[in-house]
């Protein structure tokens, strides 16, 4: 992979092409670039097109009638061909499990269809539910644990092969407040303990700043980047939720927000 | 925490098999009864008993062995409904998935098969037939158009319908049809194809039956329960009758039971 970043964005715009010449303008002339190792937040108002961003980001199918401008690199390569080449992982808002295969099998899935050898596959996989501390439940199926696990399943699964870069949407989303926490904990115990690259989508102020060391702050449709907070707090983050400074970075994005959204 | 295993067997409670037991004697005591009572011609409904004397000749005496009863005729009609049942489950799945993935094939094929679907199977069969002869060829296409459409339709259904985010996630691991196919669609497919097997089970064996008429096949159910109306041997007829309702009730119970067992065990197409 080189020095190259990995993403890099330029003058990206995303237009839809709609039904009787309506045009709905999604994305507007967004750049920006992650450092390697890095946590970066995306936030913004609901459909201001984040998921659509995350979609070209994972070089996931588009619709038809849309019409993309600017470039996307992932490692300096196409978002494709970085998703072929397993640099990227993936965990969307719903967890996606098998429920036909155990939480085991569910994390060896990628691997599987990566032609890995079954037993080295096996091996990667009792590591990482190991790491995640979720060997106990090796057996069960999906549907048998909870939301915040099913989540946790779905990031080892992501983690299976080892991409570079975390692409992750909202997937705290649908969990309760105290399980959200846990899991923030968790998925910055990951970032720590395996090095990796972490773009996270939400909605949630609080959230973005308990996370990430940078806030990318969206407008609405057509969204521009409105601003890019850089958050100068250290990890565990638990320590300093309590500091006006914390507070600080909060009201200040949730005023970029509300001047976002006019 | 006990995990359901599912079970294949049947598991019914006595007290039904009591009461089932009891309204099927209620039923066959009636109707002997109502036939004297009312003067019903033979030759529109024989007695209970004329019917249990019919199959006491055709299967328990020296008589019976000494020609093709109606036991084996059957078979023989459901040995073909078995062999359409099984073509119409593979093509039809396969031609399901075909669609679902082509919307140029779907409009090109689905018109064709919804066209088969509006002719009368009598009415198809003398087309069919002199393209394939009359014979057992015929006979099975026939099955096969009666049967798979259902099938087709079940299959596209559910593929169009699979949720979005599992398309996506495993969009992000392979480009490739085959590991679409064999990691999502077709475990996907598994309750749909158990559910349709259920409707399709009497399909097929109505379809055999029916199919046998306007055909030359000498073996075979349907042909005989035509022989014996022409002929007025009323009480096999109606053996004829009970005998594939039991054979059909049979099959169908079977496969239910398959279904139960592989959705609660395995849990194929649950998301």
């Amino acid at each position: 992979m080189g020095s190259s970043k990995p993403i890099s964005i330029k003058n990206l715009h995303v237009l839809f092409n709609g039904d009787r010449s309506k045009h709905l303008h999604v994305l507007e002339n967004i750049s920006f670039t992650l450092d390697a190792d890095s946590f970066v937040t995306i936030i913004g108002p609901s459909g201001c097109g984040k998921s659509t961003l995350f979609r070209l980001i994972s070089g996931l199918p588009t619709k038809d009638s849309c019409e993309i401008g600017g470039e996307i690199k992932i490692f300096g390569k196409e978002p494709r061909v970085a998703s072929e080449d397993r640099d990227i992982g993936l965990i969307l808002q719903k967890p996606t499990l098998l429920e036909w295969r155990s939480v085991a099998k569910n994390m060896l899935l990628p691997l599987e269809i990566m032609g890995y050898e079954k037993e080295k596959g096996r091996k990667k996989v009792n590591k990482l539910l190991k790491i995640l501390e979720l060997e106990p439940y090796a057996h069960y199926r999906p549907s048998e644990l909870s939301g915040g696990m099913q989540q946790k399943v779905s990031i080892g699964r992501a983690l299976a092969y080892n991409p570079e870069l975390l692409l992750m949407d909202e997937p705290f989303a649908a969990l309760d407040e105290v399980n959200r926490r846990k899991m923030n904990d968790e998925i910055i115990r990951i970032w720590k303990e395996m090095e990796k690259t972490i773009l996270f989508v939400t909605h949630n102020i609080q959230e973005a700043v308990y996370l990430s060391q940078k806030v990318i702050v969206l407008s609405k449709k057509p969204s521009r980047i409105y601003k890019i907070v850089d958050i100068d707090l250290e990890y565990p983050r638990s320590k300093v939720e309590a500091s006006n400074k914390y507070y600080k970075y909060i009201k200040e994005i949730r005023e970029y927000l509300n001047e976002a959204t006019v | 925490m006990k995990r359901p295993t599912g079970s294949f067997f049947l598991n019914i409670p006595i007290k039904k098999i009591l009461l089932v037991t009891l309204i099927i004697i209620s039923i066959i005591a009636i109707w002997e009864i109502s036939l004297d009572y009312f003067n019903i011609p033979k030759r529109i409904a024989p007695k209970p008993s004329n019917i249990y004397e019919f199959i006491q000749k055709e299967f328990f005496t020296e008589h019976s062995s000494r020609y093709q009863n109606i036991l084996i005729k059957a078979m023989y009609s459901i040995r073909d409904a078995l062999i359409g049942f099984v073509i119409s489950l593979i093509l039809g799945t396969f031609l399901g998935i075909l669609i679902s993935r082509s919307s140029y094939i779907y409009s090109v094929l689905f018109p064709f098969l919804f066209l088969t679907q509006l002719v009368p199977v009598p009415a198809l069969a003398p087309v069919i037939a002199a393209l394939l002869g009359y014979g057992f060829l015929t006979k099975i296409s026939i099955i096969v158009l009666f049967t798979i459409f259902p099938v087709m339709i079940a299959v596209r259904k559910t593929i169009i319908n699979l949720p979005e985010n599992y398309n996506l996630l495993l969009h992000s691991y392979t480009h490739k049809n085959k590991d679409l196919l064999r990691y999502l669609i077709l475990p996907s497919l598994v309750p749909t194809i158990l559910s349709t097997m259920k409707i399709l089970c009497s399909a097929s064996i109505v379809a055999s039956i029916i199919t046998e008429l306007p055909l030359s096949v000498r073996t075979g159910i349907g042909k005989d329960i035509y022989n014996s109306f022409n002929n007025q041997i009323i009480p096999r007829v109606w053996t004829s009758i009970l005998l594939i309702s039991a054979i059909s009730l049979i099959f169908f119970l079977c496969i239910s039971n398959l279904e139960k067992y592989i959705n609660n065990k395995y849990k194929y197409g649950q998301f």
